[in-house]
């Protein structure tokens, strides 16, 4: 037998007074106010609130739940409870427990099944000084918060161990002193509260406005009936019997609906008690004289002459001092009128029972209603992909003929250059901005049969957050706590930034395919940049110094810094200054800069163990934020972290370059390296690791060859190549862990971004 | 099928200490199919048996016969072409082939060689999980052909307890929470609302609490 099997039978022997086994209880059936427990933080949690009415429906007359810790989803279960309407037919009472200690919360967290210790709690006890004090404050502060939430009749508090606190977080939420029904002769007019239960506050002037006129009609009632006793005590009139059963009728039906049932003989006292304290206290709220008192005073007199007979007491139903002033017209009860009343019990629960029918089948029709909504939101929703799918077919269909179009001019024209340009266009006159088709339904609704914990991971580190640029135009980077684009999953408070690199000289080795967007401004680092920021929306600007290098135009330290400093003057976003890359140079460089830039910020790169150093020792000074480069390897990037901070550099102003290929030239690689990183950052607590990572990828893209091939049949054309090269470079640096992307071609950013914010937002 | 394993060695070397020829009796059904009692097993158990007497100072001779099923009469009745070779049997069987035996065969000393577990299946190669209980008043029907009498712990009929956490059960992390595939399961055939439901009180006779339990079908009778 299970728990709503058991309550079932109980509930039998109660009201049918029969055995499960069909036999006739003959002697005194137990009088029950049945409980049960329910848990709303067990799984399927859609699930609690429906099995907490098939608790009620089997016979529960209040319910204790499970330990509260998560209010939030209390909250959402008790709305549910609501929407069947379960809490205007059962108690129930919040379970709350004060942790007792930190190792007690962590241990409910970790161990107890069906219980949620929020990370909250855990803290709040952590960093509490006085744990225990903190623990009873925890307990009050949710004791406040459930006591709000509609359908909760009151708490059990569970002090588990440390009884002794029980007073002290009773006090704290303001639930002392208990209402006490026998000191106090003007409340006994309202409603009576039992000990267990907590009842929310009443209309005092409407009950007060009931409690008069029913006043008069005790007193009318009472003065026929002391009349009558005086004449013979033991008859009745069957009119009468009416009448009373009539009220009687009207206070069981309250009663049922609030889920009472017969009273013990302890609460049967106390409600003759309160009878009494209420006669005396309406002769002096509606000045009585002491006639109409007596009679009222008889009146009760023949009840306490009712009460000595426990045998025919007992056998009617006495309505429960719980429902309220109605209590007080407890009538004079014969065998005739408990017949009655059984009568209208049976009526009443056949009301009752087409009452939950009719709203069963009420619900069901609403849930066919929602669910022909959903269905046809669905439906909406899968026509409109697959139009934004044809869309998509139908412009690339556009963009692949417009290619071959191009191309057949290009042939007849048989000049490769011209071929070249030609072909160039169709790719390069798109380079507004995309946007990708989205999914806006969240992974948890979306897989809502599968539960979270199967497929979410959980990750114990964050990444820094690194501020790049000047203040007032501050970007920041990093900050997430789980895999890239795994919302689902932690927080990811900033996108990826993708800086546009602008080359401090004319860059030679650029294919026309990608130098024609900048053809314009190709002698001008100034002009170049404002270009990007202007025209192309770049959020971020990577100034490369190429040509510093001794190996090749070798331009000296002084003018590259220069032109730098130009550069980061003219515009107002991030700007990250990435020299040649021999680290001699670089120091030189680097640091010269430093000097000419007054207080603007920048961000300077890339420091190799060669000369993390001076460049470290000067962007400390000037507080700019660096990039730490080393050659594709965990270990080596890690050391360079270690040394830099070391160093005195704090990591919070570290982004970390793990040096990168480009597709088809080592990604499988560079993937690998910078997810292993990641991952080590998140779940290992590795925290040298727990750093942006930037990718300076553009460089790595347009060095390969594909992208210098020209358009041809087999490999497509040749912007567009390049383009997607770059793109899908980035692509997978931003799944493998980038931060920071340095891109050059308008059009592969472009795509990029479309996929960030797809991803996003 | 009835699954089982094999009981521990010491445990059956204890039985047969005092035998000095038994005959290992393997049985074909289930038992071979969850690679507790078939022929090989038996093979290998008794060589475990001569090993083990070896080694205990004694010596035994051990033969290994196999019988098609050891829960059939006209199977069991086999036995007797080995009569007067062996001190005791050894059964590979499930409980209800050395019963069986034990029925039918009032001369003959018979001993389990196997711990028979539950009714189940192969979950896995080299795994398998109880799947009935046998209470003999089956509810499949209500509860998407997943039963909670044999795969919940507590073998509630109302759904799952306030321990069911992540689909995994209270009292071990391994244990499916029944409860939870069901109401997946009905979820997905669209009949929640069967969870709804309550489930009376059950008549647990039929599951051998009215004592050992028998079918008689009268069509069959002879």
């Amino acid at each position: 037998m299970d728990s709503i099997q058991m309550l079932g039978m109980t509930k039998g022997m109660r009201d049918e007074q029969v055995f499960l086994c069909g036999e006739e209880i003959k002697s005194d059936a137990p009088r029950l106010f049945l409980g049960a427990a329910a848990n709303p933080f067990a799984y399927p949690f859609e699930y609690r609130a429906v099995r907490l009415g098939k608790k009620v429906a089997a016979g529960a007359d209040f319910i204790q739940t499970q330990i509260i810790y998560n209010v939030a989803k209390f909250r959402e279960f008790m709305k549910m409870v609501r929407d069947l309407g379960l809490h205007e037919k059962c108690y129930i009472l919040a379970g709350v427990t004060p942790p007792k200690s930190l190792g007690m919360a962590r241990y409910m967290k970790k161990f107890v099944p069906g219980m949620e210790v929020t990370d909250d709690v855990i803290r709040r006890m952590k960093d509490a000084k006085d744990k225990q004090d903190e623990g009873i404050q925890i307990c009050a502060d949710i004791i406040n918060e459930v006591k709000e939430i509609e359908g909760v009749a009151g708490i059990h508090c569970m002090a588990i161990e440390w009884e002794s606190a029980v007073p002290e977080i009773l006090t704290r939420a303001g639930l002392l002193p208990r209402p006490d029904i026998r000191d106090s002769t003007e409340e006994s007019l309202e409603k009576e509260i039992p000990d267990e239960i907590v009842v929310q506050t009443v209309d005092t002037d409407a009950l007060l406005e009931r409690a008069k006129i029913e006043a008069q009609e005790i007193i009318n009632a009472a003065q026929v009936e002391a009349e009558r006793l005086r004449k013979n005590a033991a008859t009745i009139d069957s009119k009468e019997i009416e009448t009373t059963v009539g009220t009687n009728i009207d206070a069981l039906q309250s009663a049922d609906d609030s889920g009472e049932h017969e009273m013990n003989e302890k609460e049967r006292i106390m409600a003759l008690d309160s009878v009494n304290l209420g006669l005396a206290a309406l002769k002096k709220a509606y000045g009585l004289t002491d006639d109409q008192f007596e009679a009222l005073s008889s009146f009760a007199g023949a009840h306490a002459i009712l009460k000595r007979e426990p045998e025919i007491a007992n056998a009617a139903s006495e309505p429960a001092p719980a429902s309220a002033p109605e209590t007080q017209t407890t009538p004079v009860i014969d065998d005739s009128a408990e017949k009655n009343e059984a009568a209208a019990k049976a009526k009443l629960k056949e009301e009752a029972d087409a009452r939950r029918a009719r709203d069963a089948e009420e619900a069901k029709e609403a849930k066919a209603i929602a669910d022909a909504k959903a269905a046809d939101e669905a439906k909406a929703k899968a026509e409109e992909a697959k139009k934004a799918e044809e869309e998509a077919k139908a412009k690339v269909e556009a963009e692949h003929k417009a290619a071959e179009r191009a191309k057949a001019a290009a042939t007849a024209k048989e000049e490769v250059a011209a071929k070249e340009k030609t072909v160039a266009k169709p790719a390069s006159d798109i380079v507004d901005s995309q946007e990708f088709a989205k999914e806006t339904v969240l992974l948890a609704d979306r897989s809502t049969k599968v539960t979270p914990n199967t497929y979410e991971t959980k990750y114990s580190g964050i990444i820094r957050a690194v501020k790049m640029g000047n203040e007032g135009n501050e970007k920041v980077v990093g900050g997430c706590g789980s895999m890239p684009f795994q919302l689902f999953e932690g927080e990811h408070p900033n996108k990826p930034l993708i800086a546009m690199e602008v080359s401090d000289v004319k860059p030679e080795e650029w294919p026309e395919t990608l130098s024609q967007h900048f053809s314009d401004v190709y002698d001008n680092p100034v002009a170049w940049a404002e270009k990007c920021v202007k025209i192309y929306g770049a959020e971020a600007i990577a100034v490369t110094l190429g040509s510093t290098d001794p190996n090749g135009i070798n331009r000296s330290a002084d003018d590259a810094a220069k032109t730098a400093a130009d550069v980061i003057a003219a515009v107002d976003v991030p700007v990250i200054v990435w020299g040649c890359g021999n680290a001699e140079k670089d120091t030189e460089t680097l640091r010269g800069l430093t000097s000419v830039i007054g207080d603007k910020k920048v961000c300077l790169a890339p420091l190799e163990d060669a000369n993390y150093r001076t460049i470290g020792a000067t962007a400390m000074a000037f507080q700019h934020p660096v990039v730490g480069a080393s050659p594709i390897d965990v270990n080596l990037a890690k050391q360079l972290n270690i040394l830099l901070e070391n160093l005195g550099v704090s990591l919070d102003t570290v982004l970390m370059d793990p040096s990168i290929g480009a597709l088809g030239y080592g990604i499988e690689y560079t993937y690998s390296v910078m997810e292993r990183i990641r991952i080590a950052a998140l779940t290992q607590q590795d925290e040298k690791l727990q750093v942006p990572i930037i990718c300076n990828l553009g460089c790595e893209v347009w060095k390969a060859k594909e992208t210098k091939l020209p358009s041809d049949e087999m490999i497509g054309d040749q912007e567009t190549r390049g383009i997607m090269m770059e793109a899908l470079t980035a692509s997978c640096m931003l799944i493998a862990g980038g931060e920071v992307m340095i891109m050059r071609h308008p059009r592969a950013i472009s795509l990029t971004k479309a996929m960030i914010n797809g991803l996003m937002d | 099928m009835i699954i089982a394993e094999r009981k521990p060695m010491a445990e059956i070397l204890e039985m047969v200490e005092d035998c000095e020829k038994v005959l290992v009796l393997a049985c074909r059904g289930c038992v071979t199919v969850c690679s507790a009692g078939g022929e090989r097993e038996a093979d290998i158990l008794s060589s475990l048996i001569r090993l083990g007497m070896k080694k205990a100072g004694k010596s035994i001779e051990v033969s290994t016969a196999s019988l098609v099923r050891q829960c059939d009469r006209e199977y069991v009745a086999e036995i007797d072409q080995w009569d007067g070779e062996y001190d005791a049997i050894v059964s590979t069987a499930c409980g209800v082939g050395v019963n069986f035996i034990s029925n039918l065969r009032k001369d003959t000393m018979v001993y389990p060689a196997l711990n028979t577990t539950f009714f189940g299946g192969s979950a896995e190669q080299g795994e398998w999980t109880e799947q009935c209980a046998g209470c003999g008043d089956c509810v499949l029907h209500l509860t998407g052909g997943l039963c909670p009498v044999a795969r919940c712990a507590k073998s509630l009929m109302n759904g799952p307890c306030g321990g069911s956490v992540d689909g995994r059960c209270e009292i071990r992390k391994d244990v499916e929470c029944i409860w939870q595939s069901i109401h997946d399961r009905l979820g997905s055939f669209d009949r929640s609302a069967q969870m709804e439901v309550i489930a009376p009180i059950r008549d647990w006779s039929t599951a051998g609490h009215g004592g050992p339990r028998k079918v008689v079908r009268d069509d069959l009778t002879v």
